[in-house]
């Protein structure tokens, strides 16, 4: 009986430490210690032997049971390490490889930078307006102080739309030259305080070059109040841009003329590229031209049903679609309206 | 305009360079284009504004200008001109305006026995200096007076104006005739209209006024005696005469921005003393001067603390002052007790009249703050009520939609708002429904575009030469012609091609970004209308492949269109794919958004799924079938999943197709037992089966 045991526990033994996988182990424990495995098996046969016997025998034969449990316990520990060392090795990625890119569009650079001039002009409660870019000579000039026959009218060359036939009376319609229309569109339907801005496409009847589009993105800004003045201008613009640019910078008025603002200005800023210094990109004067503005005209409040005498306001127009060129340093303004994908896929 | 800077410095003493000179004026009056040496002299390009034509178009004007702004003393300007006792300019001269708002002064001198000859050469070089060419003693004389002082000045051969019985020569100033003709000097030839103004002899026309003189009475080498004309007309008489005869000169350039009635008798002086030294002659008695209505100088009532309120700045009552005596007004202090703003600090303004921009108060405010240098303002943020700005919502959904689109692959394009009659002859487009332009620039700008969605497709295929896949969307305008005027709208523009593709995959892909998009605006009950009425299908079908298009709809109102465009759309285009596109209207779109979201219990109840396939004829619609399945399925099938749309040569070949569901069930106050479920998917069956359709085991 012992004998037999021993070589139960040998081939056991042997067994357990030569087998390499898993499925081999459960069959060597099913083998050996299973319900009809060997040393089950061999158990059964210790109740027909003597008292003193049977008590040794049994005592060995649960030895080794414990025995070769512990055996198989850590045996099927070691196996099942090597395994899952070898699944892991197999599943080896090579982490150098590129991603895998989910091909993403682009936004075209004036909405970009709209959203840029609008998060800075939204935290100074500067609201965004809208109006048509079809308009009438109403709002597109008369209203803005430039009756017909003014010779300012030259300063904005304009697109006219052929009058509706059999339609006497109807004044020819136009497309707005600039955004000033929606100043007035605007005044009409509220009241001061105001803080817009009015981005928005316009049209200009010229010959298209490198710096010429017939149509392109302007910047309208408009605020009023009882008390505004050309310090608090200079102080606005010069937040916008040193928020803009990032960097503090500095406001130049110069005279100039707008019918429906007195007194009126072209607005500089001092070169963001040099600092003043005088670069290629401020053809060395050390100043940026980046638009027109004044103070609101008598006459447009007039014009809106305001009284002049209680309100005052600053009124600007920004050439936006020159900010986005220098920012991007982008040579063609043409560009822009071209849909080339080849260029909007830059941005 | 250009401008001497040598005869500048002849009426004022300043030191400055012509590079400081210009820099100066740029910061305090006008911008200097640019400066040449020419010679001795140079040349200073400065951009007048607008309003200071009539004072500062002439070198005298432009010296005031720097000596006000240097607070330096002009030069005075006196005149020395010997009249002939013997002979009176009215025995030669009557003239006639026929209507004063035409012509509001015209002012005459005779000069008899002048020698025409060449000019000397410090003449020859200022007029070439400042652009113009030299033609004669005489010509050059009247060029050189309108560059010293900006009145525009012309002189007429007497002799050959015609005779009058009584011996004397008539001008009258009237408006052309309906086909009269003129020939000007430079022997071109206009047909002329009732709008322009004329200088006549009471017959035939002399001189476009304010424009150009005619060549019959011009100056030759024979002329003798000389009438001289210092005249001023009304500017939108003369820039619609310039527009209409598309005749611009340096007069007409002049009077269009409106001169001084009031300048032009010191101006013939000028001219007949200049003349007088360079051709010799008699200037004969006295002038001729037709002047009904004297222009007077204006007052203008001015608040000091008003302007130091406008300026933003606090400056004295002796600044403004100064500042006002310096530009040539007239000023005295006033104080009008009963008004607080001009109560101890109001002034009476008196500009002359040269100074035709000097109005209202808000104008000499900006004399004051172009003297004072707007660089000496600080910039000071105002102190305002705290209000915060409104979302502007159409822009708030128009970028959500722009992220969404992006994510989805998608590029943004921004195209021209014009159009040919070539690009909407390709996409089958009537010209009529589309605006015209009255004065396009060229056969491109002809109209404005009427639906926006041809210029991205014509951009899709134009793409198509460098890539293999477009994807481009936009927001642009679409402008149709209305009743009463112009529509114009926002459109919502999505185009899509890939080379060798079908088609098919594109549609279904620019749907589902579609449906991302309703997502986010939060809109739920769209839907794609495949049957178009017959109306809708001669209109759409040119433009849209007319199997593989939708109505795209919310509620029972049409928002948009999606579809393939037609193969014959893509022949005229040469396109190199199928282009599928998409075109919503976001003008109306965006009125549907909301950013309300309300939370729904999370159903307590586990859900049972079930897979159900059917086959159905090919051109069964997959609604058809959903719409069965939800109608049968009731309120405890809460979802319908398309999950598998297949087609297998044996089906092609029966014409049929496979559509797969995954039917949810839920109910949100009890679990559901397999046996009710069971049931309901036992009538699902039953109904499909109705339909003569196979449930796929």
């Amino acid at each position: 009986m012992e004998k037999d045991i021993a070589h139960i526990r040998d081939t056991a033994h042997r067994a357990i430490r030569e087998t390499s996988n898993l499925e081999e182990l459960e069959k060597i424990r099913i083998e050996f210690l299973g319900r009809k495995g060997a040393l089950p098996l061999l158990l059964r046969t210790v109740k027909d032997l003597p008292e003193d016997e049977r008590r040794h025998v049994g005592a060995e034969a649960n030895r080794l049971r414990e025995d070769l449990e512990r055996a198989l316990s850590l045996r099927h520990n070691e196996l099942k390490k090597t395994e899952h060392e070898h699944i892991l090795t197999n599943e080896w990625l090579d982490v150098t490889r590129p991603g895998t890119r989910h091909e993403k569009g682009h936004l075209h650079p004036v909405t970009t930078m709209l959203a840029e001039i609008e998060r800075i002009f939204h935290s100074m409660g500067f609201e965004t307006a809208d109006g048509p870019e079809v308009e009438t000579d109403f709002y597109n000039f008369e209203a803005l102080n430039i009756p017909a026959g003014h010779p300012a009218r030259d300063m904005w060359d304009t697109f006219w739309l052929k009058p509706i036939p059999d339609k006497i009376g109807v004044k020819p319609l136009l497309l707005r030259a600039h955004t000033s229309p929606v100043q007035i569109r605007y005044m009409q339907k509220h009241n001061p305080p105001i803080r817009i801005i009015v981005p928005g496409r316009v049209y200009r009847y010229e010959p298209t070059d490198a710096s010429h589009e017939i149509q392109f993105h302007q910047i309208e800004g408009l605020m009023v109040d009882t008390n505004i003045s050309v310090a608090n201008f200079k102080a606005i613009m010069e937040m916008f841009f040193s928020r803009f640019y990032g960097k503090k910078v500095t406001i130049q008025l110069r005279p100039s003329y707008f019918p429906f603002t007195e007194p009126s200005f072209e607005i500089f800023i001092s070169c963001v590229i040099c600092g003043g210094k005088g670069c290629s990109v401020c053809k060395h004067t050390g100043w940026l031209e980046l638009g027109g503005a004044g103070m609101v005209h008598p006459g447009v409040f007039k014009a809106v049903g305001y009284n002049p005498q209680d309100v005052r306001g600053f009124a600007f127009g920004l050439g936006f679609s020159r900010m986005i060129m220098m920012k991007h340093k982008i040579p063609d303004v043409r560009l822009f309206n071209a849909g080339d994908v080849r260029f909007l896929k830059q941005f | 305009m250009k401008f001497s800077y040598a005869w500048l410095k002849d009426f004022t003493p300043f030191k400055e360079t012509p590079k400081q000179l210009a820099e100066f004026l740029t910061m305090r009056a006008f911008e200097v284009e640019s400066f040449e040496k020419k010679g001795s002299d140079t040349v200073l390009d400065i951009k007048l504004l607008p309003n200071r034509v009539a004072d500062a178009s002439g070198h005298l004007g432009m010296a005031h200008e720097i000596g006000a702004l240097k607070e330096l003393r002009i030069k005075n300007y006196e005149l020395k001109i010997k009249e002939d006792v013997e002979q009176k300019t009215s025995n030669f001269l009557r003239v006639q305006i026929e209507n004063p708002d035409d012509c509001p002064r015209y002012t005459a001198r005779v000069m008899t026995g002048i020698r025409v000859g060449p000019s000397p050469a410090w003449l020859r070089e200022r007029l070439e200096a400042c652009g113009l060419q030299s033609i004669n003693n005489i010509v050059d004389a009247t060029n050189y007076v309108m560059l010293e002082l900006g009145q525009p000045l012309h002189a007429f051969d007497f002799d050959r104006i015609d005779n009058t019985a009584s011996g004397k020569k008539n001008i009258i100033i009237r408006h052309a005739q309906k086909g009269e003709m003129i020939e000007t000097l430079d022997k071109k030839t206009y047909e002329l209209t009732p709008e322009v103004l004329l200088i006549t002899d009471g017959e035939h026309p002399l001189a476009v006024a304010g424009v150009k003189g005619g060549i019959t009475s011009g100056i030759g080498e024979t002329t003798r005696t000389i009438v001289l004309e210092s005249a001023n007309f009304n500017p939108l008489i003369v820039r619609s005469t310039s527009q209409l005869l598309r005749l611009k000169t340096d007069a007409s350039y002049r009077f269009e921005h409106g001169m001084d009635p009031n300048e032009t008798a010191r101006a013939i002086d000028r001219l007949a003393e200049l003349i007088q030294q360079l051709a010799g002659g008699k200037i004969t008695r006295g002038v001729v001067d037709v002047y009904p209505k004297k222009v007077v100088a204006q007052k203008i009532l001015f608040s000091v603390s008003a302007a130091n309120r406008l300026l933003g700045k606090e400056l004295a009552m002796s600044f403004y002052k100064n500042t006002f005596i310096r530009v040539g007004c007239a000023v005295t202090v006033k104080n009008l007790l009963a008004k607080p703003d001009f109560h101890n600090n109001a002034l009476l303004v008196t500009p002359p009249t040269i100074r035709r921009d000097l109005a209202i108060p808000e104008d000499l405010i900006e004399e004051a703050g172009r003297m004072l240098g707007y660089e000496n303002i600080p910039p000071q943020l105002p102190h305002i009520t705290v209000v915060p700005a409104e979302r502007n919502d159409e822009r708030y959904w128009e970028n959500m939609i722009r992220d969404s689109t992006v994510g989805a692959g998608f590029t943004e394009s921004m195209l021209s708002a014009f159009t040919s009659d070539r690009e909407l002859a390709q996409f089958f487009l009537d010209p009529a429904t589309a605006p015209e332009l009255e004065n396009p620039l060229s056969p491109e700008t002809r109209y404005l575009v009427p639906r926006v969605l041809i210029k991205y497709v014509s951009s899709t295929v134009e793409n198509l030469r460098a890539f293999d896949t477009v994807k481009i969307f936009g927001l642009d305008k679409s402008f149709t012609r209305a009743a009463t005027g112009v529509d114009e709208h926002t459109d919502l523009i999505f185009s899509y091609a890939a080379k060798n593709a079908s088609g098919a995959s594109e549609f279904y892909e620019l749907k589902g970004v579609l449906d991302r998009i309703f997502e986010g605006l939060g809109i739920s009950d769209q839907w794609y209308d495949a049957a178009l009425t017959s109306a809708e299908h001669t209109h759409e079908a040119k433009l849209f492949h007319p199997y593989r298009v939708a109505q795209i709809k919310i509620g029972d109102k049409t928002i948009g269109m999606i579809g393939e465009i037609h193969p014959a759309v893509l022949d005229n285009l040469k396109a190199r794919a199928r282009v599928t596109a998409c075109e919503i209207n976001f003008t109306e779109l965006w009125r549907h958004a909301q950013d309300e979201r309300e939370f729904r219990p999370i159903g307590k109840f586990p859900a049972i799924i079930r897979d159900i396939a059917v086959l159905v004829p090919t051109n069964t619609l997959t609604e058809t079938v959903q719409n069965i399945l939800e109608n049968i399925g009731g309120a405890l099938l809460i979802d319908t999943d398309l999950f598998d749309y297949f087609q297998d040569d044996e089906m092609d070949a029966a014409e049929t197709k496979s559509l797969a569901f995954h039917l949810i069930f839920q109910s949100p106050e009890r679990t559901l037992t397999e046996h009710e479920v069971d049931a309901l998917l036992q009538k699902i069956t039953a109904a499909l089966e109705e339909q003569g359709w196979e449930i796929r085991k």
